[in-house]
């Protein structure tokens, strides 16, 4: 096998990132709820009065968004760090497959195997790949823009007509997985799926000499 | 018991030819809430579609046809003609002028969005059926050889009318704001409802007209052979174009119902607004980062500045926060009055919540990979634009239909609409969430049943006819008030605002008089000077 | 604060948005989008600061069918490019006719006053 580098995969990048962010949402959602319920129960007009208060309180609300800002700003420095992980496609190492969308399949090759798979109306296109290995994909489009989307790898990359795209991908658990296109394609849009069947490197080594 | 005169009923020629911009305004509102009905009943028909895997009512075709025109029908002819018709109304009003500026113009626009929307419903009625591309409309599947038909092409015809007259009636608003404002009312002084449109009407006129843009070489591609999105950059510079207007017309539909809602905080919290002048300088601050974040819709593509478009789009958060902290500290230390109006407020403040948080998700690159254009992302801006905007167009509906008709709505049958809507929209919108998350793209008529995708579609088919019935007693509650009418006096509500000041609806010059206006609450501190 | 304030604000956070872009993205079209619309936001800003609104408070009508023909003629003119010359020519027609109704209302109306 041309390269054994593993990457770790986008789903356990994306778990780590979204635990942050879920952590952001509840803590938010906690405050605000908190908030006017508060306000709605101990606010609630009981007799006819005109509440006095301030207008404004500038300074907390200044820091406030202060605070907000950090908030944002700390999100999106971890977001940019998950993305250097997720995001550069390496030059060598691992396998290559590319990947053709087309209105309303997939064909997926192995330029290094000279292996071919090509879905059919009859049958839905498996893409087979070694676990924990680097697998660098080339996808193009043949008409229309396709998404190559598998839900389970939290990962999907549009594909264009004319230009390729360049990404990577590993997959850290044996499996089958199901991909589906993402990207309104068309009449058979919805029909447009395929698998991906992650097996153990000498199972994907006879699979390839096959 | 006071006597009030009802208004007279206008004559066709009124409805037809009249420039007064309460005439206009409701013009505007009528039709848009007629759209609002055929996209909702396109959506129900989707919603029955997907009740259950598998086809059982409708063809792949017709379903593509029937999502493309819900958004189509609910972005261009429904939510931004609703949003600017509460301007048109509203402003001069608010501002105290006599009219709108430029009336006859405001007339041109207003005429518009109408023949728009009867040219993109007409292609259902031509060979190959409506547009069928989504309300986005992305080349090169767009272009002739992939979507024949004359379908296709009266989208683009309706898609730029409507921007055109909204982009007219955005101007008519705007100008009367900087040149037609009352003695004393300076800029520190126009209402909050008043701010929210000046930053509305500010994206129409800077971000709509890429729209145009794209549209006419989208016809051009078609009619001309062009050729101008095939290439290998031209569907990226498509998306770029697009989105430029795309993503600004979400806070078109955002600003002016947030500005409604901080009214109704405001005067059924007995209160002045908290926090006015942060909440002008977030609104400005939130209008330009809200011009550019426009790519994030792009980060799939592997093909856009993710880190610039992913910092512009979080960073959203410290306007949005702001406006939060002012709408909740309006409430407390108030007295609050849980009526109709304000039930819609409170379910806008907590529901949008839910959109403006997972729009942090999609704002982020890696996590947007995996949500993007799945049904996770259709619960995402339906939080925004149905729980949201549509929310507080309702508590806008509720506070200002006496002040445009000088009838009261029945507040039991409204606090039963906002009930249905309440519990409708979390039933509907809330197990996309989960639907996207496991696997389901959007603009699918079939999926497999993997991941209880079956328990979740049938859940959000539930909520969408429990919503189709909160708008049966909605139009109930219109039709009862119409018939038997309860008067509602110049101000109801004890309004904070100068339309309060004026009878019920305003007479043809708005005024007779004007108080004075010493802050941006002049009826509030009358009020108080008073008690 | 003066009328103009907010505006000039505006188009400056904007062509300050606009500028990050053109650093950051090596792509020109996003930035040249952006710097178009912070243009347009700079004429509001201009108009505002030097009132350059053509506009008589009080000149407004009552009912004008001439804009209603106006949006008719514009209507057809676009639905012209798609159906045909023949609704090209028609729409031209009510346009004309419009401004021609247009002139005839805005002459009564400084007449009546």
């Amino acid at each position: 096998m041309p390269g054994g580098l593993a990457v770790a995969d986008t789903r356990s990048h994306f778990a780590d990132l979204f635990s942050v962010y879920a952590w952001v949402m509840i803590v938010v959602t906690v405050l605000v709820y908190g908030a006017v319920i508060f306000a709605v129960v101990r606010y609630r007009r009981r007799q006819d009065e005109y509440p006095r208060g301030k207008d404004k309180r500038t300074l907390l609300e200044s820091v406030y968004a202060l605070v907000l800002a950090v908030v944002a700003v700390t999100l999106v420095t971890l977001t940019f760090r998950t993305e250097d992980k997720i995001d550069p496609a390496a030059s060598s190492g691992g396998i290559r497959v590319n990947l053709v969308a087309f209105q309303w399949q997939w064909q997926f090759t192995y330029p290094d195997f000279g292996k071919r798979v090509l879905g059919t109306p009859e049958r839905v296109p498996t893409l087979v790949l070694p676990v924990n290995t680097l697998v660098r994909f080339d996808g193009v489009s043949r008409d229309v823009i396709h998404s190559f989307w598998i839900p389970a790898e939290r990962f999907k990359r549009d594909e264009f007509p004319g230009t390729h795209t360049k990404f990577d991908l590993s997959f850290e658990r044996t499996g089958t997985y199901i991909g589906r296109c993402a990207e309104f394609c068309g009449l058979h849009h919805t029909d447009m799926s395929f698998f991906v069947r992650v097996v153990p490197r000498d199972a994907f080594r006879r699979w390839v000499q096959r | 018991m006071s006597v009030v005169a009802l208004p007279r009923r206008a004559s066709l020629l009124e409805w037809i030819g009249s420039t007064d911009h309460k005439r206009v305004g409701v013009r505007v509102a009528t039709y848009s809430f007629t759209f609002f009905l055929a996209a909702g009943v396109f959506a129900l028909l989707m919603r029955t579609e997907l009740a259950q895997p598998g086809l059982q009512v409708m063809s792949r075709d017709t379903y593509d046809q029937l999502f493309t025109m819900h958004g189509s029908a609910m972005i261009f002819l429904v939510m931004t003609p609703l949003a600017l018709a509460l301007g048109v109304y509203f402003v001069p009003l608010q501002i105290g002028a006599t009219q709108i500026a430029w009336p006859r113009l405001a007339l041109v626009g207003d005429w518009l969005i109408p023949i728009s929307g009867a040219t993109m419903f007409a292609g259902f009625a031509t060979d190959h059926g409506a547009a069928k591309d989504g309300w986005t409309a992305f080349a090169p599947l767009s272009d002739v050889n992939r979507s024949p038909g004359y379908g296709m092409d009266l989208w683009i015809v309706g898609a730029f009318l409507a921007t055109a007259g909204a982009i007219v009636l955005g101007a008519c608003v705007l100008a009367s704001v900087i040149r037609l404002r009352a003695p004393g009312m300076t800029m520190l002084r126009l209402p909050v409802f008043t701010w929210s449109m000046i930053v509305t009407c500010l994206l129409v006129v800077a971000a709509f007209p890429a729209l145009l843009v794209a549209l006419s070489l989208l016809f051009v591609d078609r009619h001309f052979d062009g050729a101008i999105f095939a290439g290998a950059g031209g569907a990226t510079a498509y998306q770029h174009l697009f989105w430029f207007y795309g993503h600004p017309v979400v806070y078109v539909i955002f600003f002016p119902f947030v500005g409604a809602v901080g009214e109704v905080v405001a005067v059924f919290s007995r209160r002045r607004f908290f926090g006015y002048h942060a909440l002008v300088l977030s609104l400005l601050v939130f209008a330009a980062l809200s011009m550019s974040v426009w790519a994030h819709h792009m980060f799939a593509t592997g093909r856009v500045t993710n880190q610039y478009f992913s910092l512009t789009s979080t960073l959203l958060a410290v306007p949005a926060g702001v406006e939060y902290f002012d709408l909740v500290g309006t409430m407390i230390g108030g007295s609050i009055l849980l009526s109709t109006s304000m039930l819609f407020a409170i379910g806008f403040i907590l529901l949008f919540l839910v959109g403006g948080l997972t729009g942090i998700i999609v704002a982020s690159p890696p996590l947007d990979y995996h949500v993007h254009d799945t049904f996770f992302v259709v619960g995402h801006f339906h939080y925004t634009i149905f729980a949201g905007s549509l929310f507080g167009f309702f508590a806008a509906v509720y506070y200002w239909y006496p002040k445009v008709t000088g009838r009261l709505l029945r507040e039991g049958l409204g606090k039963l609409h906002f009930a249905l809507y309440f519990v409708g929209a979390n039933l509907t919108f809330f197990p996309m969430f989960i639907s996207g998350w496991e696997g389901m793209p959007r603009r699918v008529a079939d999926y497999q049943n993997i991941h209880d995708l079956s328990l979740l579609n049938l859940l959000s088919t539930i909520g969408g006819f429990m919503l189709a019935l909160g708008t049966l007693v909605f139009l109930w509650n219109l039709w009862i008030s119409s018939r038997r009418p309860l008067p509602a006096g110049s101000d109801p509500w004890e309004g904070h605002t100068l339309e309060w000041w004026t009878t019920s609806p305003p007479p043809l010059h708005n005024f007779d008089s004007l108080p004075p206006v010493r802050s941006y609450s002049p009826l509030y501190d009358r009020r108080l000077g008073e008690t | 604060m003066r009328v103009a304030s907010p505006f000039i604000a505006w188009a400056t956070l904007l062509t300050v948005l606009a500028a990050v872009l053109w650093v950051w993205s090596s792509d020109h079209l996003p930035p040249a989008i952006f710097t178009a619309a912070a243009g347009v936001a700079w004429i509001v800003a201009l108009a505002a600061l030097l009132r350059l609104y053509p506009l008589r408070v009080g000149a407004g009508p009552e009912l004008s069918f001439a804009g209603v023909l106006l949006a008719l003629g514009i209507a057809m003119l676009a639905l012209g490019a798609l159906v045909g010359e023949w609704l090209v020519l028609i729409g031209a027609g009510t346009l004309l006719a419009g401004l021609a109704g247009v002139a005839v209302e805005v002459r009564s109306q400084r007449r009546a006053r």
